[in-house]
């Protein structure tokens, strides 16, 4: 031992000697950079005071405020912002987690550059400086060729505008969000129908909620805010909670009534009971008179179709029920239905929303308390000028064939970059997980390989996921509490502003999207000659934020930025003025300025050319956000593409057909997950890591399958083996699957379980990560609002076949094809020349803009900004 | 020699002490040299140096040929596939990824109370962090940069004769090792050792990995025991 020592002392004059070669050796320049500190004297990690800076949460998207209690830099834990209208001082358990998201062991600190084939997972830490000159460079060659070829896809983008500014300024309209595999078609049915394309419910003071599909006890939109509220409403105001939906959620649990439907039959339920209630003479005819767009009769006449026998046989639920729950909610004093993505996000989802809201339309419960309201947010400004021009939209974003999808068609964009429809030169991924989050993930996986439809791909993400793994560079970008962003949601009646600053410096060299756009705009254009640099000429990311926040009136005055930096939030939440808050903004008076240089079109005020007010009995009215400025309980825009423009019911055609032992297949949002970016935080993982299919007791037994027994389950594009949760908690007709489990990349913490890793494995339990569903399920799409058919797929169930094994997931690339022209033959025939600059669209989104400034009370404004809330969860 | 004669004739920590600015300040060499390894990327003079017969030669005597694993025609080709491996083992690839940091080790989780724990012992032996230096104070190589350190200001008390300062720096050394090198090194350095993707790193894992036992045998310190994993 002694002489194995001595030798290996003599390694430290051959490492001194090594070392000692060239000063220039980086950790020789560091250590002697060493500084030598005064003793300080021990001092206790937990004895110290923590700085409490408040930010806003995004570990999902409903934005709520917190407070970070930081020391020495490093969070020490999350708290709810109690001065924040919408959540109150709480947090939910994936906000509670959110911090990890910043010390996630597998979080890229360093730009990456590949070094092997795409997806080898051969990499190269870089320097920032290589990694902007080489990205600039790419879009330097791609803007000289054609700028649209330059392609931005993003998921959740909070930036607020810096992504427009940024493609706008390169001349590139081939940018993409994530909202058509969100809920797209809710907003698109909302917007025709009444202008924004959310609603803020009046849990609190309501006697009843009719709850279609929507888990709000878990993950729906606004779930933290709401939930608080809803369940104020049931325990102060006795209100009665009722929830349709194939399976038994938490909300489905503290509801008074849980009633399992078939999926997508919500619709028809909903038009039976509006019939009910006009047939019984329960409805509200002066609401229909004064405010929409049809009379009592008319659409007395046109319900009568769906009766609750009609409905009974399509959805499953009794006739009766659904007359007795009809009666109910329209005596039941104020009333307010809810949903979101779980009764929208079907091929027939705008329809169902449409047909959902009727409820409160023949009820007359909109815009009262304890009812079903206008959202109310704040908004803020478009940022620092100058502004660059829009550049026309790619055929990627608003396909012809979905004149009518404002919120683009996302999950038909790796089928139309595979067909060639938009050439790419340069693709970028911004905080998307594709392969992943969206259908028929082998499809992203084919483009996102291929060198000759992607030439060049960068991501700019936090960690290692499974899209970002096949791109060329990585930009390592900062979580949510190491940057800057403004935040509005209609989360509260009480409109607000908050901010999102650092709470503490980026991790290793982690940089803010902010910060990485701007340089990058520098990179692409050092001389100004390509026109792009002078948009990017404001500085700091907190300048930039700033400037639009300061834009939002009445903040400057009640301490402006610096207010929002010390509170995260304006104004501060006020139980009394919440519990007495004003509704009625349709109601609102027109003043004698609004009202000067208006013409009357039918009922409808006109202002150089847009709608601004409504004539009711005489009297000028703001009215709704439509270009009629009523309810448009008729739509005339779907007539003109050939929709049905009055409250309509389709069957789903794949559901008329399905055999006897077909199924139909669901997904869901754990409570304690989003989608593809919570696996990677480690509490919510030991929480939530495996997802057996939920498969009903009797469907089980039918098939021979018991609890945890392996299954196979296959759909019109492949199979995936997985395991049996046999419960009565789920319609017998469907078999639900959670997502957030069955991450592909190895190097994430959301697949910790099957790692070698020592230091993993010492630090999982689980060796369980579940199987991911989304790569069976094929692409379908609701021809009006291009939303995914998320609940649609059809599918069969069997005990697993000899060989199987768990987590093993085919897909047929023929098969996948073969459903992406499927849906599209079902979209409209009906061309425009440019079907986006239609009258009708072009009206229903600057209305929208305009409400947002007008309504709400603020006049900032929010034309630069694609979604004025970009409220897609 | 016997086991049992390697025990009887280990020096005493107080003998260790005493044994000369020599022994603290190679020890301190070799700290540093394994620190400059695990924080970045090979460059070429250290590139150079190691393929150095007066450098490789002692490297020989540990079984490690330095000039065989850092052979090839071209320099820069050399640092290529050096600089794709430090970041395949160290910072991101297919499974497995090592993660250098003791907070990873010990919670599953970045900058954790480990590194603060190793700032404060910065503080607390009146050094300071390396400044601009991206990384977290748990990072392996950050730790081996302390210990470097604290061997030095051994080596320069024994030097100018100072005992009773020398001996202080030596028992930094030995709580540093207790409570956090050993704690979780030798076992990083196995997994590298075993599984890293260039030879280069394999060895290098081998050398740290024995040099921190042997640390452990000289300060009469256990190192947490060899968990064997299984591949799957
Ligand atoms: S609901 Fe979303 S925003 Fe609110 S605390 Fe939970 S994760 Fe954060």
């Amino acid at each position: 031992m002694q002489l194995k020592r001595r030798k290996f002392i003599q390694l430290g004059s051959a490492a001194g000697a090594a070392l000692t070669v060239g000063s220039q050796f980086g950790m020789k320049a560091k250590a002697s950079a060493l500084m030598e500190l005064k003793q300080t004297g021990s001092a206790s990690p937990t004895g110290k005071k923590n700085q409490e800076i408040p930010y806003t949460c995004l570990t999902c998207n409903i934005e709520d405020g917190g407070i970070a209690y930081v020391e020495d830099g490093r969070i020490r834990r999350l708290e709810g912002n109690p001065n924040h209208p919408g959540n109150r001082g709480k947090l939910c358990a994936k906000g509670n987690a959110g911090h990890l998201h910043v010390y996630d062991p597998t979080r890229i600190l360093n730009p990456l550059k590949r070094v092997g084939p795409r997806g080898s997972g051969k990499w190269k830490r870089i320097t920032w400086d290589e990694a902007l000159s080489e990205v600039a460079g790419k879009i330097q060659g791609a803007m000289d060729i054609d700028p649209m070829s330059v392609m931005f896809q993003y998921g959740r983008n909070r930036t607020h505008g810096l992504v427009y500014r940024f493609m706008n300024a390169l001349g590139s309209g081939t940018v993409n969000n994530h909202t058509s595999i969100c809920e797209c078609n809710k907003k698109v049915a909302m917007e025709h129908a009444w202008g924004p394309d959310i609603e803020t419910p009046d849990f609190a003071h309501t006697k009843y909620i009719l709850n279609f599909g929507s888990n709000l006890a878990e993950a729906a939109y606004f779930h933290n805010p709401y939930i608080q509220r809803l369940m104020d409403g049931k325990i102060e105001n006795k209100a009665k909670l009722v929830t349709f939906d194939p399976r038994m959620t938490n909300t489905g649990a503290i509801s008074d009534e849980w009633i399992p439907l078939k999926p997508a039959t919500d619709g028809v339920v909903a038009l039976a009971m509006c019939n009910v209630i006009l047939q019984e003479g329960l409805a509200d005819t002066e609401f229909i008179r004064k405010y929409t767009n049809v009379t009592a009769h008319q659409l007395t006449e046109h319900l009568k179709q769906y009766t609750p026998e009609f409905a009974e046989k399509e959805s499953g639920v009794s006739a009766d029920t659904i007359r007795r729950i009809a009666i109910e909610f329209a005596t039941a004093g104020p009333a307010t239905t809810y949903t979101y993505r779980g009764s929208s996000m079907h091929q027939n989802g705008v329809y169902t929303e449409k047909a959902t809201m009727m409820l409160n339309v023949v009820t007359g419960n909109i815009e009262k308390r304890g009812g079903f309201n206008l959202p109310r947010g704040l908004g803020f400004g478009g940022g620092p000028g100058p502004h660059p021009p829009k550049p026309p939209h790619s055929i990627l974003k608003y396909p012809p064939e979905y004149p009518l999808a404002s919120h683009h068609v996302s999950h038909h964009v790796s089928h139309s970059i595979l067909e060639g429809r938009q050439k790419i030169n340069v693709f970028m991924l911004y905080c998307h997980n594709p392969l992943y989050t969206q259908p028929d993930g082998d499809t992203w996986k084919q483009i996102l390989t291929s060198e000759k439809h992607i030439p060049y791909s960068v991501s700019f993400s936090i960690n290692m996921d499974d899209s970002t793994k096949y791109a060329d560079i990585i930009l390592p970008d900062t979580t949510f509490l190491e940057r800057w962003d403004p935040e509005s949601m209609p989360s509260s009646a009480l409109g607000w502003v908050g901010l999102r600053q650092p709470v503490i410096k980026p991790l290793g060299n982690a940089k803010a999207f902010r910060d990485t756009i701007y340089e990058l705009a520098q990179k692409i254009d050092p001389d100004g000659k390509r026109g792009v640099k002078k948009y990017f000429s404001y500085g700091s990311a907190e300048s930039y934020v700033k400037n639009q926040l300061e834009a939002t009136p009445g903040l400057k005055a009640a301490g402006g930025f610096k207010l929002l930096k010390k509170y995260g939030v304006w104004p501060f939440y006020d139980k009394k003025k919440e519990d007495n808050f004003k509704f009625g903004a349709h109601e609102e008076t027109l003043s004698e300025s609004d009202l000067a240089g208006t013409t009357l079109e039918g009922r409808t005020l006109m202002k150089g050319g847009k709608s601004v007010g409504l004539m009711v009995d005489g009297k000028a009215v703001r009215g709704f956000g439509t270009p009629s400025r009523t309810f448009q309980v008729n739509v005339p825009e779907w007539e003109h593409y050939g929709f049905e423009p009055m409250p309509h019911y389709e069957a789903i055609e794949d559901h008329k057909r399905m055999k006897s032992d077909e199924l139909l297949l669901s997904t869901y949002k754990p409570n304690v997950h989003t989608q593809s970016r919570t696996p990677n935080l480690k509490w919510l993982q030991e929480l939530h890591h495996r997802n057996p299919a939920w498969i009903n007791t009797e469907t089980a037994k039918a098939r021979g399958i018991g609890n945890d027994d392996l299954i196979r389950i296959t759909s019109p594009i492949g199979y995936m083996v997985t395991k049996a949760r046999v419960t009565e908690g789920i319609h017998p007709q469907v078999v639900a699957i959670a997502t957030s489990s069955g991450m592909s990349n190895k190097s994430t913490l959301g697949n910790y379980g099957g790692s070698k890793d020592p230091d993993i494995v010492q630090n999982t339990w689980w060796d369980d990560t579940g199987v991911h569903p989304n790569q069976i399920i094929p692409v379908s799409t609701d021809p009006i609002g291009g939303g995914m058919g998320w609940f649609d797929t059809v599918i069969t169930v069997t005990k697993a076949k000899s060989g199987d094994k768990y987590g093993d997931t085919r897909s047929d690339r023929g098969a996948a094809r073969k459903a992406f022209e499927k849906a599209l033959s079902k979209a409209t025939k009906v061309r425009t020349e440019d079907a986006h600059n239609t009258t009708a669209k072009t009206n229903v989104r600057d209305e929208i803009h305009t409400e947002v400034g007008g309504v709400f009370g603020t006049t900032a404004k929010l034309r630069d900004f694609e979604d004025p809330f970009n409220t897609t969860a | 020699m016997s086991s049992s004669k390697q025990v009887n004739v280990r020096p005493t920590s107080t003998e260790m002490a005493e044994s000369g600015p020599c022994e603290a300040e190679n020890r301190a060499n070799v700290y540093e040299f394994l620190s400059r390894i695990f924080l970045e990327e090979m460059d070429s003079g250290l590139l150079q140096a190691l393929q150095s017969d007066e450098v490789a030669g002692i490297f020989l005597d540990w079984g490690i040929n330095f000039q065989e694993d850092l052979a090839g025609e071209n320099q820069n080709e050399i640092l290529e596939q050096l600089a794709h491996a430090y970041c395949d083992t160290f910072v991101t690839g297919e499974d497995p990824v090592f993660s250098p940091y003791e907070s990873v080790w010990k919670t599953g989780c970045l900058e954790g109370k480990s590194t603060l724990l190793v700032e404060e012992f910065y503080t607390k032996c009146s050094l300071g962090l390396p400044k601009n230096c991206p990384e977290f104070a748990d990072h392996l190589g950050i730790e081996f940069d302390l210990m470097s350190r604290l061997a030095k200001k051994e080596a320069e008390f024994r030097l100018a004769a100072q005992t009773a300062q020398a001996e202080n720096y030596h028992k930094f050394q030995q709580a540093f090792l207790k409570n956090h090198l050993l704690a979780w090194g030798p076992e990083f350095s196995a997994k590298i050792e075993r599984w890293a993707s260039h030879p280069f790193y394999q060895h290098i894992g081998k050398l740290s990995c024995e040099f921190l036992r042997m640390e452990a045998e000289e300060f009469e310190l256990e190192s947490e025991p060899y968990m064997e994993f299984s591949e799957n």
